[in-house]
């Protein structure tokens, strides 16, 4: 503990891994229950789908006994047990072609609403925070920068993984009988953490912050690092070094103040951060420092578990899993990272898995709630970071929606018919009547999904299963996303807009271009004089959202102008045109930037209109930061958006330019009829399966003055 | 407070409870900071179930309760089931040598079956410790 005080490890981590070495987990856990809950738990016994797999639940149960995670007495003393409880085991993933079946300790389950488990008596709020959520994010910050760097030499990807995670944690010896069960014929009392407590994430947590600070101190300190480790470990291989060609087409990354490099001030090497997801170390570096870098992880990992030196105690790190040659490319985190490209995409053995799963959607004449929710959390985990994918598979989401509403209402119906309500009351203790909406909620959710119904696969569906196939066979590496689109990085420009019942606008200082346009009659009626129910309603937020695509669409013609020539990209890039310029655009309309963030909507015309955007994205690489600013602030967009729209376009301008006269130094954006007609198309039509069609030329830039004759109309 | 509990009554007090049972005061003794003595005793982490008469059958035998008297543990094993499975432990595992039990499993790295010694080892060391979890490891 003193030399991880030494090391500079923080004192909450200290603290935090001298309760967890010397006292064990959790660290708060005050519990006491009753014979009737035991008896209950005895009685329910496991999950069905434990009898399903009986073979891989033993192999697990033969794995965790022989590495000491858990201690195996003869059944029969299960019942004799002093402070025992009892969890039921079950194995999920079991029908999963792609997923070999895993045990779990389902520490939530209660077979009785008045129960107690393991969960109900810990919380996580008394534990130790969370903070492995970001590390994946911050690894692709260190690996950006280190292209910043290093901008021709290549990064080497690595990681190291921690062995039985969790289960490397112990319980506090009075905590251990409280983690039994019975599985083949034996009572298993667990000594080490199970995959299953509410308070298990919270507890590894300070053993992935202690290795990483103490990485972080032994990659300056530890010069012996590699001498040191190199007798535990196979040989490292680093791959032959690229070819000048190979050099030429590294993608480079933009230096900014976020992203400043791996320098320090002095000029001295940073150590990488070692960012730990779970139990998995992240880290890249240069040719000349990866295999220190390398080696230190695994230093810290041992000088915080022990070195593997004696052979009746497993090593703490994952030999088996240890991957020893080094690269440009590597999995990480379910994802492939590509140092050269400087992305991140889609694993080729996944992209398979998808393909043939398309491929047999395409053939079904119909599906169930779960094959669809399925299918859906797939296409979601790969379209993480390719948010303009997302609209491809509104249908779907549209479809689960659809589905889950309708059984909403039946389930609703049954419960109220049934009763449940009044007998859960009855049943639960006074103490315990605040669990009455979870358990109900629950119960719903239970009903909800065990439904076998099948729906047809309409055509909307069909197309869009379609689009994707053809998108995912005809690509290379597709959904691969540059760093530069994901990580925060400073703006190198910035536009604000907003909307009235009457038109919208916006301008942009740094691109020089202000545009204006007004609401059709029919818009105007959609708005402020339509029932919601009608398809010819129109929504305040789909306007402020028009306004944000009509912005992107003037930035992206700003950057084609720059590309071909006719605009001069010094004027707006001194510096010289970033790989992947950051637009960051200011609204005070909060849900149209939820949209833009997300790249999704609920609302079946907004989808309309978050997909014609995701096209506007898919044009040309560019970051765009969605920021909400207060109406109060936004002055000049709103002075633009609420001008007297039943004025001519010389007067409107004229009555303008008085107030804010710096807009007469700007250019005016004047979107294209197409771009016009396709934006009409999406507010005023509802399923819109396929991604839409987007002209070749979005606007154009006019020099206008009191004398111009300009009009734009949606 | 002070003048009640003085440090007379705290002696005493400490001698009283050696009396019931010398594991209290040895687990309230346990060194804080020892990586020998994993999970010393404190507030912060218990567990205690309801006890119930299956519990006390091993105290009892172990203090003679019946000791010898075959016939009538076999009336109480037929008319009370946890008496029987206590009974079919200590038949099979009572003079099994839980020495093993303790430290690594020298066959980790070549297991793929249950190790049936050490669950014996394990369920003869149970018993000693008064079938008490927290006691045996």
């Amino acid at each position: 503990m003193e030399c991880l005080q030494l090391a500079g490890v923080d004192e909450r981590v200290c603290r935090d891994l001298h309760r967890i070495f010397y006292n064990g987990i959790p660290a708060l856990c005050q519990a006491e229950a009753t014979e009737e809950n035991f008896a209950a738990y005895y009685k329910y016994g496991n999950h069905s789908t434990v009898d399903d797999e009986p073979e891989k639940t033993y192999q697990a149960m033969v794995k965790d006994a022989r590495k000491g995670f858990t201690l195996l007495l003869d059944d029969r003393a299960t019942l004799l047990m002093l402070h025992s409880h009892l969890t039921p085991q079950g194995v999920v993933d079991l029908n999963n072609l792609y997923k070999s079946p895993r045990p779990i300790f389902d520490s939530s389950f209660r077979p009785e609403p008045w129960c107690w488990a393991i969960n109900d008596w810990t919380s996580p709020d008394n534990e130790p925070p969370l903070t492995f959520s970001t590390a994946e994010l911050e690894f692709m910050v260190w690996l950006y920068n280190l292209r910043v760097t290093y901008p021709n030499l290549e990064i080497y990807l690595a990681d190291d993984d921690i062995s039985g995670a969790f289960r490397l944690m112990k319980y506090h010896p009075n905590l251990v009988s409280m983690h039994s069960s019975r599985q083949c014929g034996y009572c298993v009392v667990n000594t080490g953490g199970t995959f299953g407590d509410n308070t298990n994430p919270s507890n590894f947590d300070p053993l992935g912050l202690g290795q990483r600070q103490l990485a972080h101190y032994l990659w300056t300190a530890a010069s012996s690092a590699v001498s040191t480790i190199t007798p535990y470990l196979p040989a490292l291989n680093l791959a032959p070094l690229p070819t000048s060609a190979d050099v030429a087409a590294f993608r480079p990354a933009d230096q900014d103040t976020t992203n400043p490099g791996v320098l320090s001030e002095d000029g001295s090497r940073k150590p990488p951060p070692y960012n730990m997801h779970v139990d998995d170390a992240l880290y890249a570096d240069v040719g000349m420092y990866i295999v220190h870098t390398i080696c230190v992880s695994i230093l810290a990992l041992f000088w915080l578990l022990g070195f593997p030196t004696n052979p009746l105690v497993p090593s703490p790190l994952s030999v088996n899993k240890f991957e020893s040659f080094y690269n440009h490319q590597r999995k990480m985190v379910g994802r492939k990272f590509n140092s050269r490209t400087l992305s991140v995409g889609l694993l080729d053995y996944k992209l398979d898995q998808l393909q043939v799963l398309l491929r047999e959607w395409l053939e079904k004449p119909s599906f169930n709630l779960l094959e669809v929710a399925t299918l859906l959390g797939i296409l979601e985990n790969h379209t993480r970071y390719a948010r303009w994918a997302r609209c491809w598979f509104f249908t779907l989401q549209n479809a689960v929606r659809f589905i889950l509403h309708g059984r909403f209402k039946i389930v609703n119906r049954i419960f109220n018919r049934s009763g449940r309500t009044a007998t859960l009351c009855h049943q639960l203790p006074a103490l315990l009547a605040n669990r009455l909406h979870t358990i109900l909620a629950r119960d719903k959710a239970q009903l909800l999904w065990s439904t076998k119904q099948r729906h047809a696969v309409t055509s909307e569906i069909r197309a869009s299963l379609e689009h994707l196939l053809a998108y995912t066979t005809d690509t290379t590496d597709p959904w691969d996303v540059p760093l530069g689109l994901i990580i925060p990085r400073d703006h190198h420009l910035s536009s604000r807009g907003d909307t009235s019942f009457a038109g919208g606008g916006a301008y942009c200082s740094t691109f020089c271009f202000w545009f204006d346009i007004a609401w059709s009659p029919r818009t105007i009626k959609g708005a402020t004089r339509t029932k919601t129910s009608s398809d010819e309603y129109v929504h305040i937020n789909g306007l402020e959202f028009i306004v944000v695509i009509l912005q992107l669409a003037a930035v992206l013609t700003r950057l084609e102008d720059c590309d071909a020539g006719i605009s001069d990209p010094a004027v707006y890039f001194p510096a010289g045109i970033p790989n992947i310029p950051v637009w960051l655009v200011e609204s005070d309309n909060v849900v149209s930037v939820m949209w833009e963030r997300k790249a999704t909507s609920a609302s079946l015309q907004r989808q309309g209109l978050v997909s014609v955007c995701a096209e506007l994205l898919r044009r040309r690489h560019i970051r765009t930061c969605c920021e909400h600013l207060a109406g109060t602030l936004n002055v000049v967009a709103d002075d633009i958006s609420r001008n007297d729209f039943s004025l001519s376009f010389p007067a409107r301008i004229d009555k303008l330019y008085k107030v804010h006269p710096t807009l007469s130094t700007l250019d005016f954006f004047q979107p294209s009829p197409e771009l016009l007609q396709v934006l009409t198309l999406r507010l005023f039509s509802r399923l819109n399966p396929v991604p839409c069609l987007l002209p070749t030329r979005l606007g154009q830039f006019l020099r206008v003055d009191s004398t111009a004759s300009v009009s734009v109309v949606l | 407070m002070r003048a009640v509990f003085n440090q007379a009554v705290q002696r005493n007090f400490r001698h009283d409870l050696d009396a019931v049972d010398p594991r209290i005061t040895a687990k309230i003794d346990q060194p804080f900071g020892n990586i020998l003595k994993f999970g010393k005793e404190n507030l912060l982490q218990n567990f205690v179930s309801e006890a119930a008469l299956r519990h006390v059958l091993l105290p009892l035998w172990k203090l003679g309760y019946l000791y010898g008297d075959d016939s009538s543990w076999s009336s109480l094993c037929s008319a009370y089931y946890p008496a029987s499975l206590l009974w079919d432990l200590l038949s099979y595992y009572g003079d099994v040598s839980f020495e093993t039990a303790r430290g690594f499993n020298p066959t980790w790295d070549v297991e793929t079956e249950i190790n049936q010694d050490r669950v014996a080892a394990m369920t003869a060391a149970f018993l000693h410790f008064n079938k008490s979890i927290a006691d045996l490891v």
